[in-house]
């Protein structure tokens, strides 16, 4: 079966239950809303492809369920992202206190330069805003990563927020190929994947 | 020095001798080689797994790998073979020891051993008249035939790869432990060196006799007198010297621990294909599924098979034939639903349910019609007793009303500043209020906003954290707490019965998920018995971890159904009948009825979750229900059903048979519990579930690796 696109890149959305993670992957995938929301129960993923430069990306999302129990299973997941969506809801001063164990969580378990992203969700909620543009952007800032306030609902940044995180993997990867050896008509994949250098077993302790 | 004398094990044989012990009387020794066969490492237990042709009665069966040294006056320099022979009469009656399970010795269906000859499990396939019946159960090969070894799941299979097309050549699994004291072995004794690690194991090139001097000589080894029979591959001897003279990587690091996919320089033919799709296992229990039955040949489609691949699997379908273990699967119907007029019958004058059994009996074939179910319910889910009078019913129900409110007010009367002060507490909490917002929100019972049900859901779970802290609200819950709500509609009775619904689930709330994780397990075993085709298929395609039916074990297929199939199959699964693990073969039977379109459409493992979750809202209940049921009597009718998974369908287990028998199976307990799947046993200790939890995480991160396709 002839390959479709050019990458596959793997994301990954992580952050507290209810913060809008899977809305903001339906928006994206769908460009849709549900208001009849649904807990995520065990792992899902969903497809786009997407263009950019003239070469197409198929980005393959997959999206976690948010308790703290049921990091044992989801956490398996982390080792292969090439991006990490961190979501918090910006109606839920918890929920951004809480990226920084989610940080931590990224730093156990994913490869150590995996592309990240910071999203404050639920942004056309202003009357409830209890965190505030500026302390995102200045946690960003901190940990040196991208940062968007999104809304799923209002169909605020989702598309900018993938694109972007796409679009960084896109350089990093293209620099590393360039960087390792001539172009093979391989697949670029490889390369990200050699160098997943965190062991298996130092995850083994989680929890 | 002589090799031989750095193993404790080693001895100097005659090659006759050798032989005599395993044969006959009578028979003859293989007249290859000659000389002096001179052991340098020997491993026990080791099944054939895969080899060419002739030796395809002695697959599974049980022997010893051995490498060993000829040196005979006539031959001037001394020959390495790779040497396989079984060990006797216990035979392996399915295939289900790779990578964790249980090995099914079967003493009752006894397969004969074909006396096809051994005309050559290595060099000269057409040199005639060589052989008789125990010499074919010798395999042999000259490592200078062979190219290279790979090492798989854990160390405990390891596989031979041709020198003349890149085929496998055989393939072996460790049963007592590992293939790492072998391989290491090899290693020591310069017989091969690692090449590269592929995905889910590692691989080493066998060195010619020339290459294996040249490493001697570098670690100053002395040697005999050795010639090189092979010239190597000009293209990968510099990069093996390089990398032999940098570091030796120390070559027993289990696979999981190496990236999957790094590929330094492609060392051996570069067309061989070493993804575990080209990793076929020949299934021996085979499955009397028709819609699976044809499945090998759904692989006949690869064009990188080996040879030893295509023939294999031209028998298995006469292997099939020798060891299926299942009978027919037999049509099974469902009935109708337990009506209020029928349950009045069962009814006594002072209250009581006379005939439970037959109720539930009533209720697994044909479910509760919706009248009764909010009665028949609490008996189901332990909060009513079959026994109790109407008297004793009131009066339990007055306690049980009591003790609910009791717990209720201790979270109601839980002031601000102690909430402040109570993580624990508060998280639960905090959880609860999100998920009650998001649970069956489109049934008209929790529809809307400001709908006084949600307070009750609420009530109802955070009165659940009172009562059971340790568990406290876990997600998932909630969905199993609100069809209970809708049918009981009072808070006290709901939260009774859903604590009898708990009390069979709350494994799957684990803090370490060690519930799921063994469910998993379960699952697998269940369908490697039960669906071969569809097993060997997954595993090939490292599928096999399970992780894609998790949403279903979690909430019992809530997610999956119709609110009316859910509350139909749940009253099902709550009788018991017609095993503890009923729930377990619903899954068995969904896949069952997607086995051939896996197969056919060759899902990974991403495309099988994607396909899995997908499935939600096209599952026929009953339908599956039938096939379920009928697994489950095939499985309770095999005459060689294996005590792993009698106890997972909570049939007796078999007692070992006699003396020698008896032994082994005491022999071979190591063995199982080494796996890690098979842990079956309720309360497995720590350090077992550690091991079964790693192997499971294993075999997730092998899935994972496919989606960079």
């Amino acid at each position: 079966m002839a390959k479709t696109y050019d990458y596959l890149f793997k994301l990954l959305l992580i952050g507290d239950s209810g913060v809008g993670k899977t809305c903001i992957l339906f928006r994206f995938s769908e460009d849709a809303f549900n208001t009849t929301f649904i807990s995520t129960i065990g792992i899902d993923f969903k497809i786009r492809t997407i263009e950019l430069d003239n070469k197409k990306i198929k980005l393959q999302i997959w999206d976690t369920a948010g308790q703290e129990r049921f990091r044992t299973i989801t956490t398996a997941y982390y080792r292969g992202a090439m991006g990490i969506m961190l979501v918090y809801d910006i109606t839920q001063e918890k929920s951004f206190e809480n990226i920084k164990n989610w940080i931590r969580n990224i730093e156990e378990n994913a490869s150590a330069d995996v592309e990240k992203m910071l999203l404050g969700n639920k942004c056309e909620l202003h009357d409830k805003r209890q965190v505030s543009k500026e302390r995102g952007e200045q946690l960003a800032i901190e940990y040196g990563i991208k940062f968007m306030e999104t809304s799923a609902k209002a169909s605020i940044n989702v598309e900018e927020a993938f694109l972007t995180l796409a679009s960084d993997i896109k350089a990093k990867t293209e620099k590393r190929m360039e960087a390792n050896n001539p172009p093979k008509g391989g697949h670029q994949l490889k390369t990200l994947d050699s160098r997943t250098k965190d062991s298996w077993l130092s995850r083994c302790s989680l929890l | 020095m002589n090799e031989s004398v750095r193993y404790d094990r080693c001895q100097q044989i005659q090659l006759g001798v050798l032989s005599e012990s395993q044969m006959s009387a009578g028979e003859e020794p293989p007249p290859q080689p000659q000389g002096t066969g001179n052991i340098l490492f020997t491993h026990d237990g080791v099944l054939l797994k895969k080899a060419s042709a002739e030796h395809i009665s002695d697959l599974n069966t049980s022997g010893s790998l051995s490498l060993v040294e000829y040196t005979s006056s006539e031959l001037p320099r001394r020959r390495l073979y790779l040497e396989w022979q079984p060990n006797d009469s216990i035979m392996i009656a399915d295939d289900s020891q790779d990578q964790g399970d249980w090995a099914l010795v079967d003493r009752i269906s006894g397969r004969n051993r074909t006396t096809s000859e051994c005309r050559a499990f290595n060099t000269k396939p057409s040199e005639p008249g060589n052989g008789t019946a125990s010499r074919a159960r010798i395999m042999r090969v000259l490592l200078d035939e062979l190219d290279a070894v790979e090492v798989r799941h854990r160390g405990q299979t390891i596989r031979f790869i041709r020198k003349s097309g890149g085929g496998v050549h055989s393939e072996f699994f460790f049963q007592h432990g590992n293939a790492d004291l072998f391989v290491r072995s090899m290693r020591d004794l310069h017989f091969i060196e690692s090449s590269e690690t592929t995905r889910g194991g590692e691989e080493y090139a066998i060195l010619t006799t020339e290459n294996q001097k040249l490493k001697k000589t570098f670690a100053e080894l002395d040697i005999g007198d050795i010639k090189s029979s092979h010239l190597p591959r000009e293209s990968w001897l510099p990069n093996k010297l390089a990398g032999f003279l940098g570091n030796i990587p120390d070559y027993v690091q289990p696979p999981f621990q190496r990236s999957p996919k790094s590929r330094p320089g492609t060392l051996l033919s570069g067309d061989r294909q070493t993804s575990p799709d080209n990793y076929q296992i020949i299934g021996l229990s085979g499955s009397t599924n028709s819609a699976c039955s044809s499945n090998s040949q759904s692989r006949g489609g690869s064009a990188d098979k080996s040879p030893a691949d295509s023939e294999l699997e031209n028998l298995n379908a006469q292997d099939e034939k020798i060891v299926n273990n299942l009978p027919d699967r037999q049509r099974v119907e469902r009935g109708l639903p337990l009506t209020e007029a029928q349950w009045l019958e069962f009814q006594t004058p002072d209250g009581r349910i006379s005939d439970s059994d037959r109720i539930k009996e009533i209720v697994f074939r044909g479910g509760i019609s919706h009248a009764l179910r909010s009665k028949a319910w609490k008996y189901l889910l332990n909060y009513y007793h079959w026994s109790d009078t109407e008297a004793e019913r009131i009066e339990r129900r007055k306690l049980k009303s009591l003790e609910y409110y009791n717990m209720k007010a201790q979270w109601l009367a839980m002031t601000t500043a102690q909430e402040a002060n109570f993580c624990g507490y508060r998280e639960r909490k905090c959880q609860i209020e999100k998920d009650v917002k998001r649970t069956d929100r489109s049934l008209q019972f929790f529809a809307g906003e400001d709908n006084p049900n949600l307070a009750l859901l609420q009530g109802i779970l955070m009165t659940y954290v009172m009562y059971n802290f340790d568990l406290g609200y876990v997600q998932g819950m909630s969905d199993l707490l609100a069809p209970i709500l809708e049918i009981q509609g009072d808070e006290v009775d709901a939260f009774w019965c859903f604590v009898g619904f708990m009390d069979m689930v709350f494994t799957n709330f684990d803090m370490d998920q060690a519930g799921m994780k063994n469910q998993f397990a379960q699952l697998r075993r269940l369908i490697e018995f039960a669906n071969a085709p569809l097993f060997n298929y997954m595993r090939s395609h490292d599928s096999d971890n399970m992780y894609f039916c998790f949403r279903w074990l979690l909430v019992w297929y809530k997610r999956e159904l119709s609110n009316e199939d859910v509350l139909n199959l749940w009253e099902c699964l709550w009788t018991r009948l017609p095993c503890p693990n009923f729930h377990l073969l619903f899954s068995v039977a969904i896949l069952d009825q997607e086995t051939t379109v896996i197969i056919e459409s060759q899902y990974e493992f991403t495309e099988i979750l994607k396909h899995v979750n997908e499935l939600s809202g096209h599952i026929d209940v009953q339908r599956t229900l039938e096939i379920a049921e009928a697994i489950y009597l095939q499985l309770k009718a095999s005459e060689t059903l294996p005590n792993d998974i009698r106890l997972i369908i909570g049939e007796p287990l078999l007692p070992p048979v006699a003396g020698e028998e008896a032994e082994e199976a005491i022999d071979e307990e190591p063995a199982y519990s080494d796996d890690g799947f098979d842990e079956l046993v309720p309360e497995p200790t720590p350090e077992e579930k550690q091991r079964q939890q790693a192997l499971l995480e294993e075999a997730c991160e092998r899935s994972l690796f496919l989606t960079y396709h």
